[in-house]
């Protein structure tokens, strides 16, 4: 029996009279593929929010491999083996896309601070970003500008520079949005390749690629989860089916 | 009779109440300008200055001292607009760029207010010049009168921002800018009007401050720093929270002047200001939104 | 302008730097005096340059109010020579330490607030200790100041008199060479490259597990120790301070600096400080409202290189 990575107990987000996230109770084991899907509105974006740690919750608790973790700050999260790509592109701009990357690697090491670092561990530091760069296929790009890139490469790196932090879990916030099919196709490749070794949460509005890709799917509608199962389950249902209807 | 130190703490208490409504003045159009434009107008002291300034030559010019603070008013409403458009636009919303900017404004409206009325501080001699009595104490009664009167610009001004189109658009504009340009409020021609209206009020603060106090190219500064704590204690963007900042931070440096330095009470405004600042950034009472 | 001085700017190399080092060590000997008192008053306020870009120009803190460790750093050196006799690398130790003191005092409240919340409180905590200085003349002498008499510099068995234009010549390079190399180093080192990250985007930094909180301070402390260093200086240089190195004035200094050498290349700023330094010298001397053309310079440059010289040179290499 695979232990419990991720557990919300009735997890609450309101703001103001808007009732967000509703006593979600959500339980995602390790190694697992999770889907989230939903209509716009439905919560997605808010309860993954406050897993990482940019909300505090109204009420409930947030537990990472049975450790409590609401409330804490974003950077205590990440540390614990949290990571996450986020919905609209969070790059540094100015800088290149294996310095992108690079930041992230190194927030895992020792004595990150110290202005005067042994050559060997940089090193380290540095081949560690390159290979995360080559696993999400932008190793021929790695000494480019960030900003200079394009809208599906961005993407990538966005991916990419969650991975840096070799997390446990991984949050993806519709890592396919604005992709051409064939950039669509790496992903989901990349993303299959990673849940071999990573717990995977993944929230899209692409139905196709979360049905493809997802081992259990989450249906979250108006702040509550609807439904929970297979693929195939959900396909099935008649709810889901009544909530998407009109919506691809 | 009162006691000497009585009669000396009304005495600095008076003068306090006076010249926080000078500096609700001043504090407001700065208030409005950094709380919907995002303009940390490190000049507006100039403006102010300028007002006291152009109600010199005013009076010199005109020989009528209410005319001059007419007429100040006036153009310094008028040079904000030119202002806003030609400097400032560019540059709202990025605060360190309108510090920049504005330090740049201070330099040039000082030099030239130098180079014009020149370094030797100027009086202005009391456009009413008797004294009442109350509590015990003789008082000037011009100070009184400018009580009234920016007491009277305040009404103005709460009946412009609550009563007129132009004025609930500013309100709107500062609660929400996207919701308010979404429903159509002409958002860069408000933020013109705020910044003239904000400099047309600080030289009135000027210009009736004048007869009171010392004209002198550097006496912006002096009202920065005290508009400043006033409208970061108050709350950005809130017509009470300045009024009522400016009525406790202003008496109260009154009556520490009494017992410490001038200098030492500002310094304990700044302190407050400071805590302020770092445990309820909003204010007394900030409108939501930065 | 020529592709290789273009190159030179932006990212010099160890070949370029040695030969500006190297002429500069050769000024201090054949320059006239008054142009070495400019050259040496432009390596103080270029070590006054640095510190702020790293505040600013690296981890993207804008401040106004660094003039506050520029006082402190001046009465620091002079009030222990004054009043206790110390010897002179001492008295600069004092300086450093009292900056170490408020920087984290002041820092650990300051880092918490940003953008404009941040800027008013450089401007509020610059303003207290300009009002207490102007006020306790007793300890500062206020408006007017302290003189004091700089005791020689101690080295091995020699002592050398800082009163030699030539010796405070080369102490001043010494430390303006000593910083620029510290300097490089941090913006070079992993903590450079974490507070450059800070300003290109605060909030992933946060969320790839970084406590940006302290790193802002480390950056504070970091400026606020080399904007002592030059107060220290250039107290030792005019064997004088006065409540004015405290105020606003000096603070808007380095801003103006920063803006048109460039932020964030650690050279620019130098640039902005020897143009600005050398423009009030010429031309200060006969026009006496020269701010005009500052206060002018600042609005045009914003309006047309937000970057600054040297920063637009930097883009257009990328």
């Amino acid at each position: 029996m695979a232990r419990m990575i991720l557990e919300t107990k009735d997890l609450t987000k309101a703001f103001g009279g808007l009732v967000a996230v509703d006593a979600v109770n959500f339980k995602v084991e390790e190694g697992e593929l999770r889907g989230i899907i939903g209509p716009n509105g439905a919560g997605k974006t808010t309860l993954f929010n406050l897993v990482i740690g940019y909300l505090k919750p109204t009420s409930g608790k947030i537990f990472f491999y049975g450790k409590d973790i609401t409330g804490l700050p974003p950077h205590v999260i990440s540390q614990m083996g949290i990571s996450a790509t986020f919905q609209l592109t969070s790059l540094f701009p100015g800088m290149t896309v294996l310095e992108n990357v690079w930041v992230g690697v190194h927030s895992r090491s020792k004595r990150r601070w110290h202005p005067f670092i042994h050559a060997r561990s940089l090193a380290r530091t540095k081949s560690k970003a390159e290979e995360i760069c080559t696993l999400v296929g932008l190793g021929d790009k790695m000494n480019e500008v960030a900003a200079s890139l394009s809208h599906g490469d961005q993407r990538l790196l966005e991916i990419a520079v969650a991975l840096s932090t070799d997390p446990a879990l991984l949050l993806l916030d519709e890592p396919t949005a604005g992709m051409s099919p064939k950039e669509v196709e790496n992903v989901v490749k990349v993303i299959k390749e990673l849940s071999q070794t990573k717990t995977i949460i993944l929230v899209e509005h692409n139905v196709d690629v979360v049905l493809r890709l997802a081992e259990t799917i989450t249906v979250l509608n108006e702040g509550r989860i609807i439904a929970e199962g297979s693929p195939d389950e959900i396909s099935a249902n008649e709810d889901v089916q009544r909530i998407y209807l009109g919506v691809k | 009779m009162l006691p000497e130190l009585i009669r000396i703490i009304i005495f600095s208490l008076t003068n306090g109440v006076v010249w926080a409504l000078i500096v609700a003045l001043v504090a407001l159009g700065l208030s409005f300008i950094f709380g919907l434009m995002e303009i940390v107008n490190i000049a507006h002291g100039e403006l102010y200055m300028l007002g006291a300034v152009l109600t010199w030559y005013g009076l010199a010019l005109l020989g009528n001292f209410w005319l001059g603070v007419i007429i100040a008013s006036l153009i310094m409403g008028a040079f904000g607009i030119g202002l806003e458009r030609v400097v400032l636009r560019s540059f709202e919303g990025r605060v360190a760029d309108t510090v920049i900017v504005t330090i740049g404004l201070s330099y040039i409206l000082q030099q030239i207010a130098l180079a014009t009325f020149g370094g030797a501080p100027r009086t202005i001699p009391d456009p009413l010049p008797v004294a009442v009595q109350f509590l015990g104490i003789n008082y000037p009664a011009y100070r009184l009168l400018i009580t009234g009167v920016s007491a009277l610009a305040l009404i103005g001004l709460w009946l412009f921002l609550y009563r007129t189109s132009l004025g609930i658009h500013i309100r709107a504009a500062m609660q929400d800018r996207e919701m308010a340009s979404a429903m159509g409020i002409p958002v860069s021609r408000v933020y013109t009007m705020t910044f003239s209206i904000g400099a047309l009020l600080a030289a009135l603060g000027g210009a009736l401050a004048a007869p009171v106090v010392q004209l002198f190219y550097l006496m912006g500064l002096d009202i920065l720093c005290v508009s400043f704590i006033v409208v970061i204690v108050g709350g950005l963007g809130s017509l009470k929270g300045t009024l009522v900042a400016s009525l406790i931070i202003c008496p109260l440096e009154g009556v520490m002047t009494v017992f410490i330095t001038p200098t030492e009470a500002r310094v304990v405004s700044f302190i407050i200001m400071a805590v302020v600042l770092l445990i309820r950034p909003r204010g007394l009472f900030g409108t939501a939104g930065r | 302008m020529p592709q290789r001085l273009r190159k030179v700017i932006s990212k010099p190399t160890t070949l370029s730097l040695s030969i500006v080092v190297c002429l500069l060590a050769l000024l201090g000997l054949i320059l006239p005096t008054g142009m070495r008192s400019l050259l040496i008053d432009i390596m103080i306020f270029s070590i006054f340059a640095m510190a702020y870009d790293i505040l600013f120009g690296f981890s993207n803190q804008f401040s106004y109010g660094q003039a506050l460790f520029f006082g402190v750093g001046a009465y620091g050196v002079l009030l222990p020579i004054l009043h206790m006799k110390v010897n002179l690398w001492t008295g600069m130790l004092i300086a450093e330490m009292l900056c170490l003191f408020f920087a984290l005092a002041l820092g650990s409240l300051a880092v918490r607030v940003s953008g404009a919340y941040f800027v008013i409180i450089t401007i509020i905590f610059n303003m207290i200790f300009y009002l207490l200085a102007l006020d306790w003349t007793w300890l500062t002498g206020g408006d007017d100041g302290l003189s004091f008499a700089v005791p020689p510099i101690p080295l091995g068995f020699a002592s050398f008199s800082v009163y030699d234009p030539i010796v405070n010549y080369y102490f001043t390079f010494f430390f303006f060479i000593t910083t620029y190399l510290i300097l490089k180093r941090i913006i070079d080192s992993p903590l450079g490259r974490i507070l450059v990250s800070i300003r290109e985007n605060e909030e992933r930094v946060r969320f790839l597990g970084y406590d940006v909180i302290r790193y802002k301070l480390i950056a504070y402390i970091i400026s606020a120790l080399f904007t002592g260093l030059s107060g220290a200086l250039y107290a030792v240089r005019t064997r004088y301070a006065s409540a004015e190195y405290f105020s606003l004035a000096i603070s808007a200094e380095p801003i103006i600096w920063t803006l048109i050498g460039g932020a964030g290349t650690l050279i620019g700023p130098i640039i902005g400080a020897a143009v600005i330094t050398s423009l009030i010298y010429y031309i200060g001397v006969w026009w006496k409202h020269y701010l005009i053309i500052i206060g002018a310079l600042m609005i045009i440059l914003l309006r047309v290189s937000p970057k600054g010289i040297v920063g637009y040179i930097a883009s257009k290499m990328r």
